[in-house]
């Protein structure tokens, strides 16, 4: 028990960092983790030597944090329905501002990055962690996951250009970028009737 | 389903494209696609690198982990045993009833399906000469007949008419001692017809006759008589029973020897023994002659003149 448990440890921190990020209950990321790292040792004759031992934990605690957030029901704010369209929000007036210096961007945004990851679904949430910050590759997410790699690059794809939406929004509404609230509203509308047609 | 364009685009800067993608790709983008990518992959890497700080896992939550693992670990391992000590217990049960089953098998083969192990009940043979092969006593009847009277049964073995006439089925083959759970078992070997055919001697109280009885009650036999303190059976065709016949009581016999004058005649002086033989060379005997002085029973065994007397002789 003692090697096995010396072998999770190396990935603690990856681990709780994931938790963290994909519970919506922090009270719950304690309970996450600690019965993620038991499920991995009772399951542990399922691990096959020679594979990937962290995707293998990873896939554990995706399972967990879904069920978690599943338990919570807490549905986060529906952002499916808005557009995600990457185009719509490099077209948008004051993305250019930030993409020009974006660590000046993100550290006068503070916490909000953190929120607006928040209302991602869990899927989405899930694949650009997996890919931004413990730097999968997208074959290992599928397998991770469990779902087809299409799948995948749609989340990220939808993800990341919904994260760039809602911290565009902040920042025009915190004044950080120039607003121009016109194109802006043009900029929904035209989202809101591609995602009907779409339907 | 193909990837939009976003993703495609995505999928670029990840650097998830083949090579021969990635460079069909980039063959598409302008200078100011380039520039706004390499902005998009700084940006994307910048928030990584939010996401991911100040993220380091706090020590007691590891220590929960480990302290839930090892309740859990020990849970299981009870649970483990519990279940040992259960499949444990059935497999003695198992086993105890496994071994009951065994000695109820064996004493119901014993008792009471023991046929195929009687093979004195059963003519293997085929012909009469794989009979005759099988014979302890191949001398003839003299032989046979001193062969059933040192056996441990009191019977004898007289048979009054020929078996060697044109007109009797039957021909001694030999004799044969075989030993049932220690009972003597005396077989004769005949032939009846053309096929082989035995009579079983066996002693009347004991396994043997147990299986002679069972043997009855199928049907096996031919034909089965008691005789004294034996059994006598006959196995082979029907035609083959009355062999049942040829075998007597002993003492019966004894006491019907007695009676005949032949057995009762006075020991010869050597005197007059030597009398007698001058008269036999003198004057050689006659059928009617033997008819009123047979020979008496020793000598009649004897000489081989006699085994075909008794061949021929008549009821």
């Amino acid at each position: 028990m003692d090697e096995f448990l010396a072998n999770v440890e190396k990935y603690r921190d990856q681990l709780y960092r994931f938790a963290l990020r994909n519970v919506w209950d922090s009270s719950m990321v304690d309970d996450v983790f600690a019965s993620s790292v038991a499920a991995a040792y009772e399951n542990r004759h399922k691990f096959t030597p020679g594979t990937n031992f962290r995707a293998w934990l990873f896939k554990i605690f995706v399972n967990k944090c879904f069920v978690a957030n599943r338990e919570t029901k807490r549905s986060p704010v529906s952002l499916d329905s808005v557009a995600s369209d990457w185009a719509a929000v490099e077209d948008a007036p004051g993305y250019g501002d930030i993409l020009n210096d974006p660590s000046d961007f993100l550290e006068q945004c503070g916490d909000e990055v953190y929120r607006a990851f928040r209302r991602l679904s869990s899927s989405q949430r899930a694949c650009i962690l997996l890919k931004d910050v413990e730097h999968f590759s997208y074959k290992e997410i599928a397998e991770i996951l469990g779902i087809p790699m299409a799948t995948v690059m749609t989340h990220l794809s939808r993800g990341r250009a919904l994260l760039r939406k809602e911290l565009l929004e902040y920042a025009q509404g915190m004044g950080f970028v120039r607003c121009i609230p016109k194109a802006l509203r043009r900029l929904e509308v035209f989202s809101n009737r591609r995602a009907k047609e779409a339907k | 389903m193909n990837p939009s364009n976003d993703e495609l685009r995505w999928a670029y800067l990840d650097g998830e494209l083949s090579p021969s993608e990635a460079a069909d790709f980039d063959r598409t983008l302008s200078p100011e696609d380039r520039e706004r990518l390499a902005a998009e992959i700084y940006l994307e890497t910048a928030m990584a690198s939010v996401l991911s700080e100040s993220a380091v896992c706090p020590r007691k939550f590891w220590k929960t982990a480990c302290v839930k693992t090892r309740k859990g670990g020990e849970t299981a391992r009870k649970t483990k045993t519990a279940a040992h000590r259960v499949l444990r217990l059935r497999w003695w049960l198992l086993s105890a009833c496994g071994s009951l089953a065994a000695i109820a098998a064996g004493m119901t083969f014993f008792l009471l399906d023991a046929h195929p192990k009687s093979n004195f009940l059963v003519l293997h043979e085929q012909r009469p000469d794989e009979l005759a092969a099988c014979a302890q006593v191949t001398d003839g009847l003299s032989a046979v007949r001193g062969f059933v009277e040192a056996a441990a049964l009191d019977v004898t073995f007289d048979p009054l008419n020929s078996l060697e006439t044109a007109e009797s089925p039957y021909r001694l083959l030999g004799a044969r001692e075989d030993n049932f759970r220690g009972e003597p078992i005396v077989q004769l070997l005949f032939e009846c017809s053309g096929t082989p055919a035995k009579v079983v001697l066996v002693p009347k109280a004991g396994m043997a006759a147990r299986e002679v009885g069972r043997a009855v009650g199928v049907g096996h036999l031919s034909a089965c008589r008691q005789i004294g303190n034996a059994l006598v059976t006959v196995i082979g065709p029907n035609a083959a029973r009355d062999l049942v016949r040829l075998v007597d009581e002993r003492a019966a016999t004894v006491a019907q020897t007695d009676t005949a004058p032949v057995f009762e005649e006075p020991p010869v002086e050597p005197a007059q023994q030597f009398v007698n033989t001058v008269q036999q060379e003198e004057s050689p005997q006659t059928e009617s002659d033997t008819a009123v002085n047979p020979p008496s029973p020793e000598v009649y065994e004897q000489s081989p003149q006699p085994e075909e007397a008794t061949a021929v002789g008549t009821v």
